[in-house]
């Protein structure tokens, strides 16, 4: 069974673990190409997610010349979404520690 | 890898003649059991760029998409994807133009100008 | 063409927009009231101005976009609706003065009250937009516009004391009557920093192809056009200063305003003045009008452009038709003109950071500009200068209104 989604909606969504515990919003959609299809291998969640689009960092950081604080970035492959309700997105495995994190 | 939001999203759409045509309001995604959602097709409309508005907005901006007109891209027509995003489209057969159709005739009535 | 010639006509583009209604009323009533005292306010402003006029062009020339478009597609539709909407309230207020001062130049000229030329006036705005394309009217009446240096002429004729002058470019505090000196502080930094100048000079470098090459030529005409502009601005202060400062006379009204020149050009300042503030608020009038419609046509993706005709760029076409005719409306009902200026300019220095914080964020970002970057000192003084104009604008309007 498919159902069509959209990326637009899904970004900036909080994604919650099995336990309810907020782990971020995403932030990006990554696709790679698979022969004729545009296919989605992964999301980035932002801990800050709405700031990190609008790069507030940015300028702080151009200004005071250091980072103002680590933007915490975590990247989670299309199979750990869960997306039985779009508004509500859920990290499938078991435990919060999956997922590579990233740093800015 | 192509960053749908950074990369797609909100770019500047040109059609089969360079003709600029709206910017990629949404991204329509196909959810699939066991394996990877994967991108269907491109959307430029004004009910498609109101639904990004927080809800309160839009509900009140709701009774602007009565007349609304969206315009559904294939992804097969994506040409390409760099500074703007080349579709194989002819934009002046599209829903999204209707609107330019109407004012330039409108326009057409009028003496001088080019 | 030649470096130096489009040097040149850059520069007289560029200082054509800087002068207008808000400029001129601004300076004048700030030389009436606090004589040379103000002039710092307009230096500060003259050099946030050249930081951002230099760094719209290098964003167009660099990353292909003009702003609007620009902060659409980086921070998504619904974010650039805020921006968009501040923007658009206020240039169409902005619109109604320039448009108010044409209507009030001929009525000094004719005798007929300003109301009856509200949509004469307007038309033939609308007419020169649909008609015309982006150098006819660009250069036509950026030339025109050197009318305006007649003010430099009474200025030097005025034989203001030149250590005055000085003293009032040192940063100082009110001497007198604070509300009122941090008010017109404020309008003058919104006259000066009106955001439809970058945003229209990010478009016309779009539209003319620019691209790194342009980089050198984008900061000589950045600097020179607008520091020629603050030195017109300057010259109605001082002018003004020296006329009306001693008479302790407070510019409410055009009326008054309208003696600037006759003490220092005689029989002809009249007539200068008239055709000085004609012109120079037709250019601004043009400008704005573009620059509403090209922020809006950006932003949603349309074609537009100067260049193209109304049938190629219909929305476009009719996004400026709508600016005008909303515009016209106040000044057709007889709205003050000087008062609507006051308010407009003050209300451009509390929406600065509305235009310029998105376009902070795209000059530091390197998907957009590359290797061209801002620099910590063009962050610092537009960041800076742009704060302190909202703090203002936010604290003195009400008091002005309630005052005033």
């Amino acid at each position: 069974m498919s159902s069509e989604l959209r990326v637009e909606h899904l970004l900036g969504r909080v994604v919650v673990d099995s336990a309810g515990r907020r782990i971020g919003r995403i932030e990006e959609v990554q696709a790679e190409r698979e022969g004729p299809e545009w296919v989605v291998q992964s999301y980035v969640l932002g801990v800050d997610g709405l700031l990190e689009r609008l790069a507030a960092g940015a300028i702080v950081q151009g200004i005071v010349g250091t980072l103002a604080g680590t933007r915490r970035r975590r990247r989670i492959g299309w199979d750990e979404l869960d997306l039985n309700d779009p508004d509500r997105p859920r990290l499938r495995s078991a435990s919060a520690g999956e997922g590579r994190r990233l740093s800015a | 890898m192509l960053d749908l939001v950074r990369d797609v999203l909100d770019k500047q759409l040109l059609d089969r003649q360079g003709r600029p045509f709206g910017k990629v309001d949404g991204i329509v995604l196909e959810v699939r059991a066991d394996a990877p959602p994967r991108v269907v097709a491109l959307e430029v409309g004004l009910s498609t760029r109101l639904a990004r508005l927080p809800a309160w907005l839009s509900r009140w901006m709701g009774r602007l998409t009565r007349h609304a007109e969206v315009t559904r891209i294939p992804k097969e027509a994506v040409m390409a994807v760099a500074n703007d995003i080349r579709v194989d489209i002819d934009a002046t057969r599209t829903p999204s133009w209707r609107l330019e159709r109407r004012l330039a005739r409108l326009f057409a009535r009028l003496p001088g100008g080019r | 063409m030649s470096r130096a010639l489009q040097v040149a006509l850059g520069v007289v583009t560029a200082f054509g927009g800087f002068l207008e209604a808000g400029s001129i009323a601004t300076s004048a009533q700030a030389g009436s009231e606090f004589g040379y005292r103000l002039l710092w306010v307009l230096a500060l402003g003259t050099l946030c101005l050249v930081f951002l006029v230099e760094m719209s062009g290098r964003l167009a020339a660099v990353s292909h976009h003009t702003i609007a478009a620009a902060v659409r597609e980086r921070f998504g539709f619904a974010f650039y609706l805020l921006p968009l909407v501040g923007m658009v309230l206020v240039g169409v207020l902005t619109l109604v003065a320039e448009l108010g001062a044409i209507c009030i130049a001929l009525q000094f000229a004719t005798g007929i009250a300003f109301q009856w030329w509200a949509l004469p006036v307007t038309f033939a705005v609308w007419a020169l937009l649909w008609a015309g394309n982006f150098d006819v009217i660009e250069n036509g009446v950026s030339l025109l516009g050197l009318l305006t240096v007649v003010f430099i002429v009474a200025a030097l004729r005025e034989q203001p004391p030149l250590r005055d002058i000085a003293a009032g470019l040192v940063p100082s505090l009110a001497p007198h009557d604070g509300g009122r000196f941090w008010f017109l502080a404020v309008s003058i930094l919104g006259a000066t920093l009106t955001p439809y100048l970058f945003y229209f000079y990010s478009s016309g470098a779009v539209e003319e192809h620019w691209d790194e090459r342009m980089l050198t030529t984008n900061r000589m005409v950045a600097s020179v056009g607008m520091g020629f502009g603050a030195v017109l601005a300057a010259a109605v202060l001082v002018v003004s200063a020296t006329v009306f400062g001693p008479r302790g006379i407070r510019l409410e009204s055009y009326d008054q305003l309208a003696l600037l020149l006759t003490d220092s050009l005689g029989r002809w300042g009249f007539a200068l003045f008239v055709a000085a503030l004609a012109i120079a608020c037709l250019g601004a009038a043009l400008e704005i009008t573009l620059a509403l419609a090209y922020m809006v046509a950006q932003g949603f993706g349309w074609s537009w452009g100067e260049n193209l005709g109304h049938q190629e760029a219909a929305r476009f076409t009719a996004t400026y038709t709508v600016a005008l005719v909303l515009a016209a409306i106040p000044v057709a009902l007889g709205l003050d003109p000087m008062r609507v200026t006051n308010v407009a300019m003050v209300l451009n220095g509390a929406a600065l950071p509305l235009a310029v914080m998105p376009f902070l964020v795209l000059m530091n970002d390197r998907d957009y500009v590359g290797v061209h970057a801002n620099g910590r000192l063009a962050n610092v003084v537009v960041l800076v200068v742009t704060v302190l104009a909202c703090v203002l604008a936010i604290v003195s309007l009400p008091l002005e209104l309630v005052g005033g």
